[in-house]
Formats: structure tokens, C-alpha cells, sequence
């Protein structure tokens, strides 16, 4: 029985992380997240996942295909980074648009390049421009006008799909150019240049939110939106420019979506939705907002995608994978997501 | 003297939490009304009702769980097995149907057990861990049906189209036996309960309620709704396919919110959540009738949505202010 020591893990892993998370919300600010527990139970059932894997079907632990599965992760562990900065925000912070608008940024990159890597820079720009102004419209009902973000976002999501549908006329034209397929499926001394990007990115936000003002100004906004207001934050322009970069963030994501699919089609982030979620709550963030570190998200996208990749591998039937899916999720979120509530 | 009193009466009408709603609502009618031709004959009348039932019905399930502060992303899914279970189980005789809707009820509340246990007494944020039951009740469905078909016996769908008395359209009957359901629960402690811990969980675990047992009964309640939501879908579609509630589960997200139901819990009125199911009808009536292509429909239901949010919220925004 391949499950009885991931259970006996998980459990440890709860206990450990309970008495850890109360003094991590003390000490506000200092982010020792390579040490948080349950950031590191992650990584460790991540390779857990690919070793068990190399025992059922031998070639899955492997180099090169470990190498496959970051590359998806790097995309899922993207669009993450969008949802944690929201949630981290605090004040029920969610971006449930995340998905439609990795679609919308897959679909427009994808009309706007045509093949051509001349039209590269046009297209970032465009959905960087895009992904902000939609973002910025969501934060603005949601601080503005009280909204509450699940609502907003949802409705701003339905927006966004109906967006794509009438900008597209049903069915998204054009391709990725040779240089962005380069950068989705190329590799760079044999790691893909995807995971490399990701690495860069990680330590760029890793560095934003822990030694930046506005890193901190996020993690104040998120504990205590009041406290910080007092302190002569304008909390409604941050939480608006949080959405905003939330959307931008994953309208780029999309790009990175079409950058390894090659061609979009128009619900093409719409899987990514949920699983921003869990991958952040896995990461050991909050969803009350204030706590946690994008390493841990790193390590939640890791370990959601080796965990669907070796369900594939188990040559199970589609219904029967939903099922240990479902299952492990539940489980992996009664270790770590318990509510501190009552 | 009774002009005073009128005006009163106008105000307090205003300030019911309906009244926003309830103006879109009739909004949304005249300009279907406008469109359809033969709007206000009978048949469009049953065939509007008859197209619009599932989602009030699963408006109504969802309705439940937002009240007691929860969420329910395991709605579309729940109704997809239920539906794939009685497609896969009935055949012509009253047994067959009978065990057909008797296993479709067990799994709804075996589903809904899951739910309420992972929530209340587990404590897990509801937006994810119903998430996670979805993807196991997708995976249940899959595996009873792994491709569309099934069969559903006649009676079903004939009953569904007949009126009784020739007034009385089936749907509307299922509607109304929803919200007499929900009026069972009114004259119970747990209606009261429900709205506590939506509206303060602490301030209801402090006077003694155990949240954790309502919480999961609203769920079981919400399987009621549920199962009555996939009844009426096997009526429309006489089929089984585990790919069909998908859409449910957002939707009546839309319906509820729209319906003037908060989502913090607590607030807010099942009939409110049947209303809003049924602007979300007529809407996609509307773009239908104004030859609309049907790309728009997500955009103006996003949209209308913000509106109706902003709607609803700017007289608190004003009270505010006020104070």
C-alpha cells in the first residue's frame, strides 16, 4: 500500500503546522517559508508522487519526464501567482476571473502574433494593457462599490468568456510564433525554458513581497485592512491595483498557455480556475488573506500537477481518476486548509 | 390621511430587500414581453416556465447553502449523478422508477452528508472542498455512464408537459412544491438556525446552536432541491450524460447572488434566488428574441449581474454615508 505513509505524512504534517501557523501570524512580515512545514511536506509528497510513480510505471520518475511535469506546473504555478496576490490581499480576497482571462490572454495573443514573431512585443503589450484595465474594473467594484470579490470576479468572469466569444467571432484565429513556441516547449540545458522563466519569476516575487514596501503594504492590507488604512494607506487604490495586476498577471499566463499548446481555443484557461485556488491554499496561504509566501504556491502547483500527471499514468478509467482526485484533494486540504474559525 | 398612509406603504415597499430585484425583474419581462411573440399567450407562458425550472429549482438548492454562510460548487455535479443514476436504473415499471429516484436520493444525500461533514465539522473552506466532492462526484458519474444514454421512462417527460386542470403547468406545480418544501422548514428551529449561523457563526455557536450539525442539515436540505432539480432535468432531456449540469453550479451562483442573497451568509430569501433564476431565463430570452448572437450572452449576463450587485448595494453604500 503505496497510501499509508502519505497518510501517516499528512497527518504530522497538520500537527507540526498548527502550533507553527499561530506564531508565523505574529511575526508579520518575516517569511521563513522555506522552512514553513507544510511548504516543504508539499515538495516532499511531490516526490513522494514521482518515486512512487517510477515503482508503478517505470520511466515516470525519470529525469526527463519530471521535466514535463514542471513545465505544466510553471503554467498552473503562474496563474497561481495572480490568485495568491489576491488573496493575500485579504478581505475575502479571490479571483475567480483568473481562468477567463488566461483565455482571453491565450486568444488575443494568439490573433495579435499570427506566427509572427515581429508581433511579439505588440501582443505582450496589448495583454499586459488588457489583463490591468479588467483586473482594475473588478477591484473598483469590489473596493469601491463593496462587492464582494467571489461575486465580482464570477460576473467580471462571465464578461471576460463573453468578451472572447464576441472578439474572436467563436473561433480564435492565428498561432504562436516560433520564438514563444521556443519558449513553451524549448529547453535550455535539458530544463525547459518554461521552468527556467518560473524560476526567474519566483525569485522576483519572492524578493517584491518580502522586502518591498509594496510587498509589505500587501501583507498589512491583508491581516488588518484597517490598521493600514489608519497608517495613511489609501487601501481602495491598493486592493484596485491588486485586481489589476491579478488580471495582467494572468492574461500573461494565457500567452504562456498558447506558448505551449501552440494554437488557443477559447476556454483554454478555464481549467486553470480552481486549481489557482487549491495550489495557493496547499501553499499554506490563508484564504483570510495576510500569510504565506509564493513558494508555497510554487510547491501546491508542483504537487496538484505530479498528482493529476500520476493519475494519468495509472492507466485509470477518466471517472476513476475524478474520484482519487476529488478524494486526495479532500484530504490534502483537511491537512491543510482547516478554517480557524470559533 | 391615506395619502400618508400610501406613502408608507410605498416606502416600506422600497425598503424591502425584494424591492431592487423585484424591479428587474419586471424590467426583464416587459422587454421579453416585447420581443416574444405571444408572450403573454399560455403556451409561451408553459414553455418559458418549463425551460426555466431546472434553474430555479437549483437556485433554490444553492440558496440554502449560501444562507447558512457556505458555498456550493458540487450543485452542477450532484445534479449530473443523480441524473446518470435514474437513467441508468428506471425502466417502465413503478418499481423501477421507484428505485431509480431512491438511489438518486441516496447519493444527493450521501453527497450532501460529504459536503456538510468536510464544511462543519472538518472546518475546510466550502469554496474548495466542494470543489474537490465535485470532481469525486464527476468521477461517480463517469463511471455509471461513460457515455450519454440510459433510459428514462415516458411518464416523465409527458407529465412534465401536461397542465392540470389545463391551468396549472406541471413546472410551475414542481416550483411550488420547492417553496412549500422550504415553508415545512420555516416553522422549524432549523430555518432560525440557519440564518444565525449564516449571519454570525460565533454569535450562534455562543448561545448554545451547534453550527457544525446545522451546517450539515443545510446541505441535506439543499439535496432535496437537488434531487427535485434532476428530476425535472431527466424530464427535459430524457437522458443521462455526465456532462450536462456543468453549467448549473456558476448559474445559480449568478441566480442567488442576483436574487439579493448574501453571500456572507445569513441574508436574504429563497424567493429571491427563484426570482433571480428567472431573470437569468428571460435574459437568455431576450438575446435569444432580439436575434442577438448567442456569443453575447455570457457578456450581458456578466454584466447584468454588476448591475444588479451595484444595484442592491447602493442603498446600504447611501446608509453609510448617512451615518
Amino acid at each position: 500500500m503505496g497510501g499509508d505513509p502519505e497518510m501517516s505524512q499528512l497527518q504530522t504534517g497538520e500537527a507540526r503546522g498548527a502550533g507553527r501557523t499561530a506564531s508565523a501570524g505574529q511575526a508579520l512580515g518575516k517569511l521563513r517559508s522555506l522552512g514553513n512545514p507544510k511548504v516543504l511536506i508539499a515538495y516532499a509528497l511531490a516526490v513522494l508522487i514521482f518515486v512512487a510513480g517510477q515503482l508503478i510505471s517505470p520511466g515516470f520518475g525519470e529525469f526527463s519526464n519530471i521535466m514535463n511535469v514542471l513545465n505544466i506546473s510553471a503554467l498552473l504555478g503562474f496563474i497561481a501567482l495572480a490568485q495568491m496576490l489576491v488573496v493575500l490581499s485579504g478581505g475575502e480576497g479571490i479571483d475567480l476571473s483568473v481562468g477567463a482571462m488566461a483565455s482571453l490572454g491565450a486568444v488575443m495573443s494568439s490573433q495579435i502574433i499570427g506566427g509572427l514573431d515581429g508581433n511579439l512585443i505588440q501582443a505582450v503589450a496589448i495583454v499586459l494593457a488588457v489583463g490591468f484595465l479588467i483586473g482594475c474594473v473588478s477591484g473598483v467594484g469590489i473596493s469601491y462599490f463593496k462587492v464582494p470579490p467571489l461575486v465580482m470576479t464570477l460576473a467580471m468572469a462571465s464578461v471576460i468568456q463573453g468578451g472572447a466569444l464576441v472578439y474572436t467571432n467563436g473561433q480564435p484565429k492565428g498561432m504562436a510564433s516560433p520564438l514563444l513556441k521556443e519558449l513553451g516547449v524549448g529547453r535550455t540545458a535539458g530544463i525547459p525554458n518554461l521552468v527556467w522563466l518560473w524560476i526567474l519569476i519566483a525569485v522576483v516575487a519572492g524578493i517584491f513581497l518580502a522586502r518591498t514596501k509594496w510587498g509589505k503594504l500587501l501583507y498589512g492590507l491583508g491581516t488588518n485592512r484597517l490598521t493600514t488604512e489608519l497608517s495613511g494607506v489609501r487601501t481602495r487604490v491598493v486592493r484596485t491595483i491588486v485586481y489589476g495586476a491579478s488580471g495582467a498577471i494572468s492574461a500573461i499566463g494565457g500567452m504562456l498557455l498558447l506558448s505551449y499548446t501552440g494554437t488557443a481555443f477559447l476556454d483554454i484557461g478555464g481549467t486553470y480556475m480552481l486549481p489557482t485556488i487549491i495550489a495557493v491554499v496547499i501553499g499554506g496561504i490563508s484564504l483570510a488573506g495576510g500569510l504565506g509566501s509564493y513558494n508555497g504556491t510554487v510547491a501546491g502547483a508542483i504537487l496538484l500537477t505530479s498528482l493529476s500527471s500520476i493519475l494519468v499514468t495509472l492507466n485509470m478509467s477518466e471517472g476513476g481518476r475524478q474520484i482519487v482526485y476529488g478524494v486526495i484533494l479532500l484530504l490534502l486540504l483537511i491537512a491543510y486548509g482547516r478554517q480557524k474559525t470559533t | 390621511m391615506s395619502r400618508l398612509n400610501e406613502q408608507h406603504r410605498f416606502l416600506k415597499l422600497r425598503r424591502h430587500g425584494l424591492f431592487p430585484i423585484f424591479l428587474i425583474f419586471l424590467v426583464v419581462v416587459a422587454v421579453n414581453a416585447c420581443l416574444q411573440p405571444g408572450f403573454f399567450t399560455f403556451d409561451v407562458f408553459q414553455s418559458n416556465l418549463a425551460s426555466f425550472t431546472p434553474l430555479v429549482l437549483a437556485s433554490m438548492a444553492q440558496a440554502v447553502v449560501i444562507l447558512v454562510g457556505g458555498i456550493d460548487l458540487s450543485i452542477g455535479m450532484a445534479i449530473t449523478l443523480s441524473t446518470v443514476i435514474m437513467a441508468a436504473t428506471m425502466n417502465d415499471s413503478a418499481s423501477g422508477i421507484l428505485l431509480g429516484i431512491g438511489l438518486a436520493l441516496a447519493a444527493t444525500f450521501a453527497v450532501g452528508a460529504l459536503n456538510g461533514l468536510t464544511v462543519g465539522y472538518l472546518k475546510l473552506p466550502s469554496i474548495i472542498s466542494t470543489f474537490a466532492v465535485s470532481s469525486v462526484c464527476y468521477g461517480a458519474a463517469l463511471l455509471i455512464m461513460p457515455q450519454p444514454g440510459g433510459y428514462i421512462p415516458s411518464v416523465f417527460y409527458e407529465a412534465y408537459q401536461t397542465n392540470i386542470a389545463s391551468v396549472l403547468p406541471v413546472p410551475l406545480l414542481i416550483i411550488l412544491a420547492g417553496l412549500a418544501i422550504w415553508g415545512f422548514f420555516r416553522r422549524r428551529k432549523i430555518y432560525r438556525y440557519i440564518y444565525a449561523v449564516g449571519g454570525n457563526e460565533q454569535a450562534a455557536f455562543a448561545n448554545g446552536i451547534d453550527t457544525k450539525r446545522v451546517k450539515l442539515y443545510a446541505f441535506l436540505i439543499s439535496g432535496v432541491f437537488i434531487v427535485l432539480t434532476a428530476l425535472v432535468v431527466v424530464a427535459q432531456t430524457a437522458t443521462g450524460d455526465a456532462n450536462m449540469g456543468r453549467s448549473y453550479t456558476l448559474n445559480s451562483i449568478a441566480a442567488v447572488v442576483i436574487g439579493g442573497i448574501s453571500l456572507q451568509g445569513g441574508k436574504g430569501n429563497l424567493i429571491g434566488a427563484v426570482l433571480g433564476a428567472l431573470i437569468l431565463g428571460f435574459i437568455s430570452n431576450i438575446i435569444f428574441f432580439a436575434n442577438l448572437s448567442s456569443f453575447y450572452q455570457d457578456l450581458i449576463k456578466g454584466l447584468i449581474i454588476i448591475f444588479a450587485l451595484t444595484l442592491s448595494i447602493l442603498p446600504t453604500l447611501r446608509k453609510k454615508a448617512l451615518a
